[in-house]
């Protein structure tokens, strides 16, 4: 197989409009009300795409470490803040802790993957440490969002259960660990059925873009599974570390759960059996 | 002195709450629905911080809770629980005390062993409230809290849990509305306006 593409150009691009406008006209015809917000994320997701491709161009020819480590806060900063809204929690006390937990977890996955497996001619190359570290970023969140939803509502909802543990005599991450641990199995159960039911159910956009990009399906399969598993890991560690730092400071904040009263905390909590 | 809890608030707009309670102390906690005994229980029992007012706890006091309805374990048996608890650093000496008092109680309660293999929510009412105060008696407790211990028992078990409660003697705390209790020679606290 030649190692070639079929390049788009602008003309032969927007031919793909004419599925969308069918879908559109469908969608107006069955008062389905998503045509205008459909079309504003259409032209959102373009003018995003376009500029950041024109950035990487730029990005890819400076490719300097220390702008590519500062391009790498930047995502986690942006990630941190996008987990913090979708779960309600509020960025002032929980961004640093979600921002340390997924900096700790991806930036040794990153470079890990980049420096030893993938050997990058670079330290810190933008094509291989900052892109695979987006890719991570990108499917950790979800996993994360996941993850800090169930452990919140549970403790907000179900106060009981973390009392009643802390009645036993439970120090307070003893009291939490059957949440935490639960909560970390729902963030997972995506990323283990996504593993489950690729190359059966579907192929991943990537190993599809690689193959149209002329690669070798061998090769493209390869690269899938380290992403893969590139991904599952991150998501892991990104999803557990952030938690952890998540419950560390709604512990130390006495009563940070949102909308709840005064948790236990080691210094109000008195009563240890001896 | 176990515990003094000097005025305390539990919820807004409600009068605080002062009390004393030393090794002989029995007290019932009574009020009218949603007039905050449960709130007012657990602050006692330092799972709670109280809204204003001072809580001064012996250090070191085993503790016997039975809170008014089983919390979500997050488990998927109830012998996972009970490994839980033995796990727990302040119990991990004592472990193997603990469950022989534990297997003791439920079998007072009557509660089959092979029931600890069950899931936490299949269990019936009264099979969960029978657990719960096993659980709490097997922690040897120096004071107990109960919350409306009885609330799902059939009335010979009710009486078994008053007997058993009112001969022991370590301090109570109880909330409940049930008639069992009025000749247990409890002193009333009432948070009635």
């Amino acid at each position: 197989m030649k190692n070639e593409y079929l390049p788009i150009g602008y003309a032969e691009l927007s031919l793909m409009g004419l599925p969308l406008i069918l879908l559109l006209y469908l969608y107006a015809r069955l008062g389905i009300a998503v045509v205008r917000k459909t079309l504003r994320s259409v032209f959102r997701m373009m003018i995003q795409l376009t500029v950041a491709g024109a950035a990487l161009v730029t990005l890819f020819r400076w490719n300097e470490p220390w702008l590519n480590f500062i391009i790498f806060v930047a995502m986690v900063t942006f990630a941190a803040q996008s987990v913090s809204s979708s779960s309600s929690l509020s960025l002032r006390r929980y961004g640093a802790g979600l921002a340390a937990g997924m900096f700790l977890s991806v930036f040794p996955l990153g470079l890990f993957t980049a420096q030893v497996v993938l050997h990058s001619p670079q330290f810190m190359d933008i094509r291989y440490f900052v892109v695979l570290s987006g890719m991570i970023l990108g499917n950790m969140l979800r996993s994360a969002v996941v993850a800090h939803s169930h452990f919140f509502k549970e403790l907000k909802n179900s106060p009981g259960s973390l009392e009643y543990r802390l009645s036993l005599g439970a120090a307070p991450w003893e009291a939490v660990k059957s949440l935490f641990a639960r909560s970390l199995t729902a963030s997972m159960e995506p990323q283990l059925a996504a593993m489950m039911t690729t190359g059966i159910v579907f192929l991943p956009g990537m190993m599809t873009g690689q193959i149209l990009s002329g690669i070798s399906p061998i090769e493209a399969v390869r690269y899938q599974i380290l992403i893969m598993l590139l991904i599952f890991s991150g998501a892991g560690f990104g999803g557990a570390l952030s938690l952890y730092f998540s419950w560390k400071v709604s512990l130390h904040a006495g009563a940070a759960l949102p909308g709840q009263g005064a948790l236990p905390t080691k210094k109000n909590f008195v009563s240890r059996g001896g | 002195m176990l515990l003094e809890a000097t005025d305390i608030l539990f919820l807004e707009g409600k009068k605080s709450v002062s009390l004393r309670i030393d090794s002989s102390s029995r007290i019932r906690i009574t009020g009218s629905s949603g007039s905050g005994k449960s709130t007012l229980l657990k602050i006692l029992a330092g799972l709670k911080q109280p809204l204003a007012g001072k809580l001064n706890r012996q250090n070191n006091i085993r503790q016997g809770y039975v809170p008014q309805e089983m919390p979500p374990l997050y488990l998927p048996s109830l012998r996972l629980f009970i490994k839980e608890i033995m796990s727990y650093s302040l119990h991990k000496k004592e472990s193997q005390k603990m469950q022989n008092l534990l297997k003791r109680e439920m079998e007072f309660w009557e509660l089959q062993e092979s029931l600890l293999d069950s899931r936490p929510d299949s269990l019936s009412g009264g099979e969960k409230q029978r657990f719960l105060i096993s659980i709490a008696l097997s922690m040897d407790p120096q004071i107990l809290f109960l919350d409306e211990p009885t609330s799902a028992l059939d009335a010979s078990l009710k009486q078994k849990v008053r007997n058993r409660i009112c001969s022991m003697s370590v301090p109570v705390l109880l909330v409940s509305h049930d008639s069992v209790w009025n000749d247990c020679a409890l002193e009333e606290v009432s948070l009635e306006e």
